[in-house]
């Protein structure tokens, strides 16, 4: 995707997007912006009447540039338009290349394996994916593992570890197999798919108009409504005053008066909106999400792989008095022989290192049976003959032993406690009711994560760290990356009900997560972000995915919600301050032929009425395509205090909007008349 | 009566019935359209700091979007629809003691003030006519209606959603930024919606009498 970066001003894309905006001149399909409609129609009007002044013989130089004008009006919107609708699908394209005809080993119910076209694959379905293959359709792996390229959609060149099992079970469709041989469940149809959301979601067609983009919308259109009327009645007016209008002039007047400037950009911030988050990316299921992301004001955060570096490593035994720390490594070595979690490989990693050869020794006793970790339990070890050995955390461990009528020794409360300042994890082993010692398990907090939350704070979101583990470990870590609360202690359904608690006051809560059990939570969450490299259920409970799997994507999220809106909201204000000089122009040139008197209003001192008309409607036709690489930039967001953003933003667009045209209109006017074009 | 005033006086009683009176003078019905104007002057407020549009910690949608937009709307396009009925028909126009731009102000004023004030007249036009009666009876109802239908729907509909926290990010309406910002939208509505033919009628008659010619 990376090739795709293209800039603005891409020839190519110019001159599709050109010829797009043609096409677009048909009434049939600009009904979906009844604003630049109603130009349309002016622009039709205006053409017959300069057709009937130069059959008639009249003059008829003022009433053709008009026309050009106005149609250039909705050329420039159209093209707007098309201009972002053509990034977006150079973008949409450039995924689509990995689509290609892609032949699946579709596995049958009796065993036997049949080749077929990666589209005719249902969800449901399984099938075998070897090494050198492609991905034949989104799905989740139910057997075996494969480093997988998925250079294809996220960019990254490193190969990714998919396994059964585990948090990283979810492969994507166009991605290669490297190594490795896969069994995988499809979890959607073709056309279903994750690339057909993205691409779905970049093409403007099948975009889902957001709340506040209709509410605009309404407001547009009353706008709208209303300057028909007050053009309308004009006549009537006027008439009154024996004065006569051309029609050309009204129309004008009204195209002029119409909120034409954020008319014809309004779809083109929308569709370049959810263009730059596809490039951050990051795909969304609907805009709607990256709407909400603009106003989520509490976002929760795993610890584990968001704040601290991905897994816990073991890092040093602590015997139990009187224990020696060959035997705390042997028994913790057994506990942890099946557990497939990084923490219970890092600990048979750092027991054979501790016990040098005599680690190959280590049998496992026979009839043993292995108590896998629940997180109900967040307990694991292993059973055999009369002996139960487990490792688990302090309060897990405490309970296991006091049923068995154990304690804990002072060391252990001692060295918990130290372990837990610090930030690690202690995880204790025993041997039925007797504590052996504790393995130390270190956090690596990730680089730079402090400046990140610090900016979620700036830009007005609380966040919550949560953990399983206990609440001291907690605190250090909550402490030393700087998030605002944590919930310590966490089992998956607290997630889900920490996000209720807070909907319930009112909040905004994004959540990203990775695992299986995340899905709910994810679901629930007004904004989940699940990362790519997480679960296929996780992926499909949320509502955006995180290509590269980096959960401080959020900030961006978040900025490029709040940037479509500032966007939108700013040249709203602008097409409606601008309202103002164009009355300046206007009106007097209607009016003063008749009463010279109100020549009195024509403060910019223009040269004739018809040089008014005209400079006016020029400079609402070419602020449009002035302002395109803006609508498709978005205007930029600051992390500061809502009021001072607002000021800066009222300043700039506000009395900027209601100046710069006086400058314009004048400056045009004085080109006008020196060309003599009127 | 406001007969006799200077045309500039006319065009301020005008202009604050024009704007659906929100300052002095519009007991109940000016507040309900300064809120209105609220609404809107939050809509983009919200906009414009990139938080989905809030009014008194309540979220405005393309509902209350609506109705804000009839609420304000409707009132301008009536007195504008009415008048310039009344300016083009011949019964419409027997009315009148003066012509000339003085006239647009005197029928201006009958339709603004029926639809938003008391009914009462600029004086100098004869409002007892079957035509006067009956026009001004319409406006005042669809002046009336579209202003308390829809903000009473606003009302219902924002009672019915959740409040939503003031945080940092929130932009509050206790500061002069808003008052500005408010006066500022009231002023171009309805300036935008007037402007033309309040130019007829009490500009041009001012500049008239700066000439010495009066009507």
């Amino acid at each position: 995707m990376t090739e795709s970066k293209n800039t603005i001003w891409d020839p190519a894309l110019f001159l599709t997007a050109f010829k797009d905006s043609i096409i677009k001149l048909n009434p049939l399909t600009l009904y979906k912006n009844p604003v630049m409609l109603v130009v349309e129609i002016g622009s039709v009007i205006t053409t017959l009447v300069t057709i009937n002044s130069i059959f008639s013989g009249e003059a008829y130089f003022f009433n053709f540039q008009i026309t050009l004008w106005l149609w250039f009006t909705v050329i420039f919107s159209n093209f707007a338009e098309s201009l972002a609708e053509g990034r977006s699908k150079a973008q949409a394209e450039s995924l689509q290349k990995t689509r290609t005809e892609t032949v699946a080993n579709k596995l049958l119910s009796n065993g036997s394996i049949e080749q077929i076209s990666a589209t005719s694959l249902r969800k449901g379905d399984f099938v075998l994916v070897g090494e050198h293959e492609t991905i034949p359709c989104d799905g989740q792996i139910v057997e075996g593992s494969a480093l997988l390229d998925e250079s294809a959609i996220t960019g990254e060149s490193a190969a990714v570890l998919r396994e059964f099992g585990g948090d990283k079970d979810a492969v994507t469709i166009g991605t290669k197999v490297i190594s490795g041989n896969v069994k995988v469940k499809i979890t959607a149809n073709p056309g279903d798919t994750f690339l057909d959301h993205m691409i779905a979601m970049v093409e403007s067609a099948h975009r889902q108009k957001t709340p506040s983009e209709v509410a605009l919308e309404i407001l547009l259109i009353g706008l709208t409504v209303v300057f028909v009327v007050v053009i309308v009645t004009l006549v009537g007016f006027s008439r009154y005053l024996n004065i006569s209008i051309p029609l050309t002039v009204l129309i004008s007047l009204l195209v002029c008066l119409m909120p034409t400037t954020i008319g014809a950009l309004l779809p083109a911030i929308g569709i370049s909106g959810m263009e730059r988050l596809v490039r951050n990316n990051v795909i969304a299921v609907s805009g709607r999400a990256i709407e909400a992301a603009g106003d989520v004001d509490v976002v929760l955060l795993d610890k584990t792989g968001t704040i601290t570096l991905g897994n816990r490593i073991a890092s040093e035994f602590i015997p139990d008095d009187g224990v020696d720390e060959n035997l705390l490594a042997e028994v913790a070595f057994l506990s942890s022989i099946t557990d497939e979690t990084p923490e219970g490989r890092s600990i048979v990693t750092l027991a054979k290192n501790k016990l040098g050869v005599r680690g190959r020794d280590i049998q496992i006793p026979e009839g043993a049976i292995f108590v896998p970790f629940s997180v109900q339990t967040r307990i694991s070890g292993i059973d055999y003959e009369n002996v139960e050995i487990r490792k688990g955390a302090y309060d897990a461990i405490e309970k296991f032993i006091k049923e068995r009528n154990g304690t804990f020794s002072l060391k252990i409360k001692q060295v918990f406690e130290m372990i837990s300042k610090a930030g690690g994890t202690p995880l204790i082993v025993v041997k039925n009711n007797k504590t052996l010692g504790i393995v130390y398990l270190k956090d690596i907090i990730k680089e730079g994560i402090k400046e990140r939350l610090s900016q979620l704070r700036k830009l007005g979101i609380k966040s919550i760290m949560i953990t399983g583990d206990n609440p001291l470990t907690a605190a250090t870590i909550a402490r030393e990356s700087g998030v605002d609360d944590f919930v310590a202690e966490a089992k998956p359904e607290m997630k889900l009900q920490l996000i209720r608690d807070y909907q319930k006051k009112g909040h905004l809560v994004a959540m990203i997560g990775d695992g299986t059990n995340d899905a709910p939570a994810l679901a629930q969450a007004d904004v989940g972000v699940a990362m790519n490299a997480g679960t296929q259920a996780a992926r499909e409970a949320s509502n955006m995915v995180d290509l590269d799997s980096n959960p401080t994507k959020l900030i961006s999220i978040v900025e490029i919600g709040k940037q479509i809106l500032i966007t939108r909201g700013s040249l709203t204000t602008f097409s409606v301050a601008n309202d103002i000089s164009k009355y300046f122009a206007i009106v007097p040139a209607m009016f003063s032929i008749q009463y010279p008197v109100l020549n009195t209003l024509n403060l910019m001192q223009l040269g004739t009425p018809h040089s008014a008309v005209l400079s006016a409607i020029i400079f609402n036709a070419i602020i449009i395509p002035m302002l395109i690489p803006l609508s498709l930039k978005g205007v930029e967001y600051r992390a500061v205090q809502a009021e001072k953003l607002l000021r800066g933003n009222m300043l700039v667009y506000g009395v900027g909007g209601l100046v710069l045209p006086f400058i314009c209109i004048k400056g045009i006017d004085m080109l006008l008349m020196s060309l003599h074009l009127v | 009566m406001h007969d006799s005033l200077t045309p500039l006086s006319g065009f301020v009683l005008l202009f604050n019935m024009c704007v659906g009176e929100v300052i002095f003078g519009g007991v109940g019905a000016g507040l309900i359209t300064l809120l209105v104007n609220a609404v809107l002057t939050m809509f983009i407020v919200g906009l414009m700091i990139g938080r989905s549009p809030e009014f008194l910690a309540k979220k405005l949608e393309p509902f209350e979007m609506l109705m804000a937009v009839i609420c304000v709307l409707a009132t301008p396009m009536s007195v504008l629809i009415f008048g310039c009925i009344a300016v083009v028909t011949s019964t419409g126009l027997s009315s009148l003691n003066n012509l000339g731009p003085h006239g647009i102000s005197e029928i201006l004023y009958a339709f603004a003030s029926t639809s938003g004030n008391n009914g009462s007249a600029f004086a100098g036009l004869n409002a007892g006519t079957v035509f006067y009666t009956l026009t001004t009876s319409l406006s005042m109802l669809v002046g009336r209606l579209t202003t308390i239908i829809p903000v009473l729907a606003i009302a219902g509909s924002l009672a019915k959603k959740k409040f939503v926290p003031v945080g940092s990010a929130t932009f509050t309406t206790d500061v002069p930024l808003f008052v500005w910002l408010l006066i500022g939208v009231v002023v171009l509505v309805g300036g935008l919606t007037y402007f033309p033919v309040l130019t007829l009628g009490p500009i041009l008659e001012h500049f008239f009498m700066g000439m010495g010619k009066t009507f």
